[in-house]
């Protein structure tokens, strides 16, 4: 008998696909708040464009790469331009759908890598390595845990995408902002938000998105995704809480960019865990896991490394204690026999977890590395000096996000002269 | 006709504006101008970012007082 599409399924995918892709708008809030006001624009184009640049590599060639069948290492041309991808069965939901969820996935994880460049990369070269980077290093890497690669066979747990999405963009983040390099501004001066609220209407879009990014990863409307959801929702509030307590005992205030981080935090690290571990181990990992991103982040502060929104701390350490928590706090009694932890007698599972981590971490760094070099021979990737100062919303983009519009006379003809 | 300028907290401003009126004040300007001296600390967090905020928000009241025009009514 043919495998049969699920009508339940396909309408929470549906559901969740368009949750996913909300999430990278919301990014760009959450990222676009952080920034100086002259390069709010920048910084929210920055998401946006990957809406359209990485949407259309994956439509092209991403999704085969990542989702053929040509071997362990990386997938085959089968499903270039969509050939194949039809109205057929693809698990319990439609092909089409299944495809366009995971391009929802490699949209968002290109995206992040923005936050390590912010304020001074021009916006050509940063297309061109988003768009690049999501078919060389991000398609591979889905591939070896979700596409039936190596990681996958490994045993590796990754529901979500602790691994692809979470430590493979701060891998790429950490690349980044070391060839780019630090802005001129950084160090020297206080380099304040623009916009605090757009950070938290960001962070609380983040998790509503999140839902669809975790519960969606069960690819059916079953307990899996109940699981998931519900976990979804517990470690996020486990992190916040324990964030503010740091923040507390710090500076003896909770701020709020430390709440909308601790959110992120939460939600990063219970990715790779949505649906393998049990509710009240959710909370365990989310209350773990706000430590040492907490910390990390007030280290990298004081480095000369201008990761400037923090995706390495937030992203790469919350990913890889995720990962870790993962194979310690898995347990079949939830996750359908899918695999137990070290805490629930098999050690083994934190060596796969930590192989996979590792092997992420090594083909990311190189991947982006040998993208952002060749890139840089051919271009600059940075903007001017003085085009940095004035701000990149009008050297890039030809427009202010907060004009006042005084002294402005109008061209009628968009001559410049 | 007297010319008086103040420099005052923003958050003072409606109570000052309440007793102008209150005094048949006339005619008044006010700006939004930034200082520095005498207040206390402002110290604030932005994640590992840490910074000591020396100007502050003040307004500039600037209020002409014409006295016979007081007195007619």
């Amino acid at each position: 008998m043919p495998p049969s599409i699920s009508p339940a399924d396909t309408a929470w995918l549906l559901i969740s696909t368009a949750l996913v892709l909300m999430m990278t708008p919301a990014l760009g809030f959450f990222y676009g708040g952080m920034v100086r006001a002259k390069n709010a624009l920048n910084t929210l184009m920055m998401s946006f464009s990957a809406l359209g640049f990485v949407g259309l590599a994956w439509a092209f060639f991403g999704y085969s790469v990542a989702f053929g069948h040509a071997s362990r290492w990386c997938g085959g041309g089968e499903y270039f331009f969509l050939r194949g991808v039809g109205l057929e069965a693809q698990g319990t939901i439609p092909h089409v759908l299944f495809f366009a969820y995971q391009g929802t996935f490699a949209i968002i994880t290109a995206a992040l890598i923005s936050g390590a460049v912010v304020e001074r990369m021009r916006f050509g070269p940063y297309i061109a390595f988003i768009a690049l980077w999501s078919l060389v290093v991000y398609a591979p890497i889905a591939h070896w845990v979700w596409g039936g690669g190596w990681l996958g066979k490994l045993g590796a747990l990754d529901f979500a995408g602790g691994t692809v999405v979470h430590i493979n963009a701060a891998s790429a983040a950490f690349v980044c902002a070391m060839v780019v390099g630090a802005r001129k501004d950084y160090a020297r001066q206080a380099i304040l938000p623009q916009n605090v609220p757009f950070t938290l209407l960001g962070a609380g879009l983040l998790w509503l998105g999140w839902f669809g990014f975790n519960a969606g990863s069960a690819l059916g409307a079953n307990r899996s995704a109940a699981l998931a959801f519900v976990n979804t929702m517990l470690a996020p509030t486990a992190t916040l809480v324990v964030w503010t307590l740091l923040d507390l005992t710090r500076t003896k205030k909770a701020t709020a960019i430390g709440a909308a981080s601790g959110i992120v935090v939460g939600l990063v690290a219970i990715t790779p865990a949505a649906g393998f571990i049990s509710p009240l181990s959710s909370i365990v990992l989310g209350a773990i896991a706000a430590v040492p991103s907490y910390f990390a982040l007030l280290y990298r502060a004081r480095t000369r490394l201008d990761d400037s929104l923090d995706v390495i701390a937030a992203h790469g350490v919350g990913g890889i204690v995720g990962a870790l928590l993962t194979g310690v706090l898995a347990q079949k009694l939830w996750n359908g026999g899918a695999g137990n932890g070290a805490l629930y007698g098999d050690v083994r599972q934190l060596g796969v977890q930590a192989i996979a981590i590792i092997a992420t971490i090594i083909y990311s760094v190189a991947g982006t590395f040998v993208i952002v070099k060749l890139l840089s021979l051919v271009t600059n990737l940075r903007a001017e000096t003085r085009d940095e100062g004035m701000g990149l919303d009008f050297s890039q983009h030809g427009e202010e996000a907060y004009s006042r519009g005084e002294g402005a006379i109008l061209l009628l003809d968009g001559r410049t002269e | 006709m007297k010319l008086v300028v103040a420099i005052i907290r923003p958050e003072r401003l409606t109570n000052v504006l309440e007793s102008l009126f209150r005094a048949k004040v006339a005619g008044l300007t006010i700006s939004r101008v930034q200082g520095h001296g005498g207040e206390i600390e402002r110290v604030e967090t932005y994640r590992g970012t840490t910074v000591k905020m020396e100007l502050t928000d003040k307004v500039r009241d600037h209020r002409g007082r014409a006295h016979r025009r007081c007195r007619r009514r």
